[in-house]
């Protein structure tokens, strides 16, 4: 406990001693900064890009999956329709759910590394 | 104001916003740089060149972070960069032995006699770089040892580590160099 108290004095003094070296921007600085940014705004106006959308995860995910819903609506629909409510326990109608579902979650996976490695790309 | 929002109205165009970013970070970013290059000419180009990469990278800042951390990371890679630094050379205990040679003609200063700015400008210039750069964010700006992390590119283990050694090679040097009247008026904890 004293030693904690210690070490919590020590550390207050050293940040006390510490606040007095902050260095000075001078004057000029930020007027310099300035002046470069908007000489490269005016030179080169494509790189000030907004933010990709592929890094909207939810908009992927009610787009992917949206699609999936309404494909499953469509296919039990159809089967109801054309085979009666004993189509839907049947292995085709379960087999052909299983595939759609299997293929948009791996569409949907897919983008989502797409856009993980893009992201990285452009980050480095 | 939010950041965020700042960032985002410099995106759609509104370069003038990106004022605030310079007025805000600037100090800092020159001391980060002054501690890594070891002059003020060579930090404030390192500075007007990380506000510059900061702008165009501006697109790749993201959301979850903070906008410190991000630049600090910048003008820490430039000043690396520019001035080719070995940051984490070792030193261990050598380097606090080498400091005995400073007190020489110091050990009777009295501290009253001695700015205090000068004092400590002066041991974190004899400290290795990456010493000085960790006391200088860690104490200056309260930045969590994450944050220090992130913006060294070391992990937090390490920063952890370093920093205690940073610490003690700083009041090693401290009561070498000014002597034990440093000890006595200062640190009388440890």
């Amino acid at each position: 406990m004293a030693e904690k108290k210690n070490i919590e004095k020590e550390d207050e003094i050293i940040r006390q001693m510490m606040q007095s070296t902050k260095i000075q921007a001078p004057e000029n600085l930020k007027y310099r900064i300035m002046q470069q940014i908007e000489t490269e705004k005016a030179l080169m106006p494509q790189r000030m890009k907004r933010a990709t959308p592929h890094g909207d995860v939810l908009a992927d995910f009610r787009s992917i999956f949206g699609t999936m819903y309404v494909l499953l609506f469509v296919l039990s629909l159809l089967t109801i329709i054309f085979g009666g409510k004993e189509a839907i326990l049947s292995p085709q109608y379960i087999l052909t759910a299983l595939l759609i579902v299997i293929t948009l979650s791996s569409f949907w996976a897919l983008t989502r590394l797409d856009a993980f490695l893009r992201n990285r790309k452009k980050t480095k | 104001m939010d950041e965020q929002l700042y960032v985002k109205q410099i995106l759609s165009g509104n370069t003038s916003v990106f004022s605030y970013f310079v007025e805000t970070y600037q100090e800092m970013a020159i001391t980060i740089a002054y501690r890594i290059c070891g002059n003020q000419q060579d930090a404030e180009d390192v500075v007007q060149e990380s506000f510059v990469k900061a702008y165009r990278n501006l697109h790749g800042f993201r959301a979850d972070s903070k906008f410190s951390t991000w630049f600090y990371r910048i003008v820490y890679n430039t000043a690396v960069t520019l001035t080719k630094s070995k940051m984490w050379t070792g030193y261990n205990e050598t380097d606090i032995e080498n400091a005995s040679h400073l007190s020489g003609n110091s050990v009777d200063s009295n501290i009253e006699d001695i700015e205090q700015k000068e004092m400590v400008g002066d041991i974190l210039q004899k400290m290795p770089k990456g010493d000085a750069l960790l006391l200088t964010l860690y104490y200056l700006e309260d930045n969590p040892v994450k944050e220090i992390a992130k913006i060294t590119g070391l992990n937090e283990t390490n920063v952890k580590v370093k920093m205690f050694r940073a610490r003690k090679l700083f009041k090693e040097m401290l009561i070498r160099y000014y002597g034990q009247t440093v000890e006595d008026q200062f640190l009388v904890s440890f």
